[in-house]
């Protein structure tokens, strides 16, 4: 009777030979219909990026001296190619863009290419992100995951408080503040921007800040669903103490939905938020570079900038999705 | 009934309430029992009449988010589990008593491979390796009935049936030979089909392990097939108990008598009609005497609104908490052969 | 982890849970802050002490709750001598404007356009739910730059633009919540007793809507004023002689190490409201799903 023989050795247990193909095929589908997605997203954006700029983005007028005539005006505005059809015009953005070639500085530069300009300050940029991360991650996950598992307690009231601030107060003037009091009054670190690696702390803890505060509330609420899975109290009902089922179960669970909403977080910091902390920190970075450009209505540059930060949106976006697609169990289910 | 020194489970005057931030809910008012080792307890009752919290409450299984009071005894093998140490109870749960939960769709983690689950309850109670323990989670798997239980240990739980999740869960409850087993609506959420075949391996399963069980359901027919003893909760409070036979055959207590009333028969020749009890249970009951479900039933009386009823015995084993109790009250008494039969003749099918 | 009470004697008749009482009374607080910055905004000539642009140069920077010859700064002056807390509730009345008025252009675009996708749905879905994609996509910050940078920064140019900020977050919610009652049983119901969905849908669609519009209205609202006073920070945004909160904070900024108070007051000032706003929406947000 087969049910007293013995199983098989149970050594790497084969799977069932057709349905892991027909998943992990399913998966690399899903994952490649959001690589579409994504694409035809960046593709939308820079195409709006074209129209605002086509639309509002006469520089004509704002570089002609104030005194000039129609005439000179009008000579600016052939020189830049911008009295041509609109065709023509999105044309030679579109083949500008794939050559790299988003027009010179007019003003900051005078007639450097706007794009490499931008892409100069871009590993000063990234870092800043990158730091602004850790310290969002550190702030806004872990006790995110603690307020989460304890709903109601002090950790989880008082978070909440701290995380709604963060989120509610302008976080450059969070900035501000800590320019005040940490390094100005304190003389803890200094503010000027460098090499050193305290000087990533103001600006990165002011990211944190905002940030975190959001990655918080996230975190939280899907922690807490999760808590009401029946799965919760069955491995309870096993035997497993109450932090044991988080540590094993729920972590795992929620686990891809953490990242998803990390990466999430770092796309927002491309939206804006990482330029105007540089701004506040005078950062040599992109969000310096394109606020000074603006001012002074070098619209090549700001586009240029635009240009690269919303490739930076799109592809954090679409890292995440890819990579959850790709990763998460349970999409096969849904 | 096995010769025993003592029940396994003894439950005094169980209380349990939920506290939401508006008011505390009763969910369980004062509930009194006791199980002996090997025996089978049916517990039956609308939903919300505190079936599941009696039992859940034993092993102080809450959602992590609630806010619980208990008061009164649960003591099983000699410890009261209410004020039982955290470790204690860890160890009772999974160990000594094992739970089988109503969904099957939702109660297996969905990121971790079946075997695995299985495999960390076993872990968790006895000192054995990491392969010993994978190897007995197969082992288990095979006695619940899956087939290739060593290629599927590894399938996430969504790769399985709602019937194959139920044994898999069912597996989980018994990986460590608990001696009480808690069935909680363990057939509810199946197919008709599928529910005779997991309680053919219920029965089974108590037949080879001697283990007692806590079935809690609201289908009198599942009772009827796995139970020795049943007991009728109302509205959180016990309304009768008896040994399964005369419960359904000549029920004392009116909401008992309804209940059975309500089980439709096929083979009834007198084409009564279904006569659906008047009313709704109480959402939420106050601690005010009088029975709770006076306001519901045809036969109360005056003294029935404020004074609680007595524990009046009928026969031995047979009690019931009625005013008007003392006589048996239905007429048409339940068939009980047509239910034992449904169950052993599917058994045979599924376990050749 | 759950909070279990063993307690002896069995419970008491109609106990209120001690939760009960902790609970639920802190939004009122919200509100409280909501009005005094709605009073600030609607009546602010009268509850000023000063005229915010009067400058008294020998008085600059004088400390809060120091006095000067106009009398008491309770907030004090900033480097023109202006008093900080005149210009604080002067800021409260273009900074709520900007920001009512983006955030409700935002919101009926963005319900309109939730609403054609979720009831037409096909094509028109998609390219709704594409230009939403899109939108959340766009390094707004920037973008928002270069619009201003060549259109040139003005009040009527900002309440163009900050609408973009938010207008997806309607979209889709009223898209989702179109097509969820379509497909609801009381939906069906109706339009099989022979109503028209469409009649169907805007009586039952809008008021099921309401409270959920609501929440998005007031954190949207707070969006904007966080926008708001990022662009006029930077000089993209408002101009003197207007006056919001995000230009007192910029403005305060020469002079950090001087003076704290110029910068800190006027930030205070829009965290609060949004922070209220926020509060608000938590809570009903909460009550909702009670």
């Amino acid at each position: 009777m087969a049910a007293t023989t013995l199983p098989p050795e149970p050594t790497v247990a084969p799977d069932g030979a057709v349905p892991v193909p027909r998943r992990k095929r399913r998966r690399k589908r899903l994952a490649l219909n959001r690589l579409r997605d994504g694409l035809i997203v960046l593709f939308l954006v820079l195409t709006a990026i074209f129209l605002l700029g086509a639309v509002v983005g006469d520089p004509a007028e704002s570089l002609a001296p104030p005194e000039a005539t129609q005439e000179q005006v009008d000579r600016i505005r052939s020189n830049l190619g911008l009295d041509r059809p609109l065709v023509a015009q999105a044309g030679e953005y579109y083949s500008g863009l794939v050559r790299g070639d988003l027009g010179e500085s007019l003003v900051i530069a005078r007639n450097q290419p706007a794009l490499p300009l931008v892409v100069e300050r871009l590993p000063s940029t990234i870092r800043l992100t990158i730091a602004g991360l850790l310290f969002s991650v550190l702030l806004g996950v872990v006790p995110g995951i603690v307020a989460g598992v304890r709903p109601g307690s002090l950790v989880d009231r008082v978070g909440t408080f701290l995380a709604t601030a963060g989120v509610s107060f302008p976080y450059f003037w969070f900035g501000q503040i800590l320019i005040l009091v940490v390094a100005v009054q304190l003389k803890w670190v200094s503010v000027l921007p460098g090499n050193d690696v305290s000087a990533y702390l103001l600006p990165g803890i002011t990211l944190g800040i905002h940030h975190g505060g959001r990655l918080f509330q996230l975190v939280r609420s899907a922690t807490l669903d999760e808590l009401d899975k029946s799965y919760v109290t069955v491995a309870q009902s096993k035997g497993l103490g109450y932090y044991a089922v988080v540590l094993r179960h729920i972590l795992r669970n929620i686990g891809v939905v953490l990242a998803t909403m990390v990466g999430w977080e770092y796309a927002r910091m491309w939206g804006g938020t990482v330029f105007l902390i540089e701004f506040t920190f005078a950062w040599p970075g992109i969000g310096k570079l394109v606020t000074e450009a603006a001012q002074r209505h070098d619209f090549h540059v700001v586009q240029a900038g635009v240009v690269v930060a919303g490739i930076f949106v799109v592809v954090a976006n679409l890292v995440v999705d890819v990579m959850s697609a790709a990763i998460d169990k349970r999409v096969e289910v849904s | 009934m096995r010769g025993t020194s003592g029940p396994l489970l003894e439950v005094e005057d169980l209380h349990c309430s939920f506290l939401t931030p508006r008011r505390e809910v009763r969910a369980v008012d004062g509930v009194t029992f006791a199980l002996d080792p090997g025996e089978s307890l049916g517990v039956v009752g609308e939903s919300g009449s505190g079936k599941t919290v009696t039992a859940l409450s034993m092993l102080r299984l809450f959602g992590p988010a609630s806010k619980v009071r208990l008061s009164g005894r649960a003591t099983f093998e000699g410890v009261d589990l209410l004020r039982a140490s955290p470790s204690h109870l860890r160890k009772v749960r999974g160990g000594r008593i094992g739970v089988v939960f109503q969904d099957p769709l939702t109660s297996l983690d969905p990121v971790v491979p079946v075997g695995e689950q299985i495999a960390e309850a076993i872990r968790l109670h006895k000192d054995v390796t990491r392969k010993e323990a994978r190897r007995k989670a197969i082992d288990l798997l095979e006695r619940v009935g899956i087939p290739d239980p060593g290629g599927r240990a590894d399938d996430l739980p969504h790769r399985f049936s709602g019937g194959m999740r139920q044994r898999i869960m069912i597996a989980m409850a018994i990986s460590c030979d608990p001696q009480l087993l808690i069935a909680d609506e363990a057939t509810t959420a199946l197919d008709a089909t599928v529910q005779a075949q997991i309680l053919a391996l219920l029965l089974e399963l108590r037949r080879d392990m001697g283990m007692a069980m806590l079935v809690i359901s609201h289908d009198l027919g599942v009772v009827a097939a796995l139970c020795d003893t049943v007991q009728v909760m109302y509205a959180g409070r016990l309304a009768e108990r008896a040994p399964t036979k005369p419960l359904l055959e000549t029920p004392a207590h009116p909401y008992s008598e309804a209940l059975v009333r309500l089980v439709p028969k096929l083979d009834d020749r007198t084409h009564h009609r279904l006569r659906p009890i008047p009313g709704q249970p109480p959402v939420w009951v106050s601690a005010a005497p009088g029975c709770r479900f006076a306001p519901r039933c045809e036969r109360s009386i005056d003294r029935c609104d404020d004074h609680t009823p007595p524990l009046t015995e009928i026969a031995p084993g047979h009690t019931a908490w009625c005013w008007k109790a003392e006589t048996p009250v239905l007429s048409t008494p339940m068939d009980l052969s047509g239910t034992r039969g449904w169950t052993e003749r599917d058994e045979q099918e599924v376990h050749p | 982890m759950a909070t279990v009470v063993i307690v002896d004697d069995p419970i008491r008749l109609g106990h209120r849970s001690w939760l009960s009482k902790v609970r639920g009374r802190g939004w009122w607080g919200w509100v409280a802050v909501l009005v005094l910055i709605g009073a600030f905004a609607v009546a602010g000539g009268l509850i000023s002490p000063y005229d915010h642009t009067q400058q008294v140069p020998r008085e600059k920077f004088l400390s809060p709750l120091e006095s000067g010859s106009r009398g008491l700064h309770v907030f004090g002056t900033d480097e023109l001598g202006r008093d900080v807390l005149s210009q604080v509730i002067a800021g409260a009345r273009l900074t709520l404007f900007i920001a009512m008025a983006a955030t409700l252009i935002g919101a009926s675009i963005g319900c309109l356009l939730g609403m054609l996708a979720g009831y037409l749905g096909g094509w028109v879905d998609r390219v709704v739910m594409r230009l939403t994609e899109a939108q959340t996509a766009m390094p707004m910050f920037l973008v928002a730059l270069l619009l201003l940078s060549s259109l040139g920064p003005s009040v009527w140019n900002l309440i163009a633009i900050l609408p973009t900020y938010i207008w997806p977050t309607f979209a889709r919610l009223i898209r989702g919540e179109t097509l969820r009652m379509r497909s609801a049983a009381f939906v069906e119901a109706a339009v099989t007793i022979g109503c028209r969905t469409r009649t169907v849908l805007a009586r039952h669609l809008l008021p099921n809507l309401a409270s959920r519009v609501g929440v998005l209205l007031a954190i949207s609202t707070g969006q904007v004023i966080l926008s708001e006073a990022g662009l006029s920070f930077i000089g993209a945004g408002v101009q003197d002689p207007d006056v919001t909160w995000g230009l007192l904070i910029s403005g305060g900024r020469t002079y950090l190490t001087v003076a704290w108070w110029p910068t800190v007051f006027p930030g205070l000032f829009a965290g609060l409201t949004v922070f209220a706003l926020n509060g608000l929406a938590r809570r009903f947000t909460e009550t909702g799903a009670r």
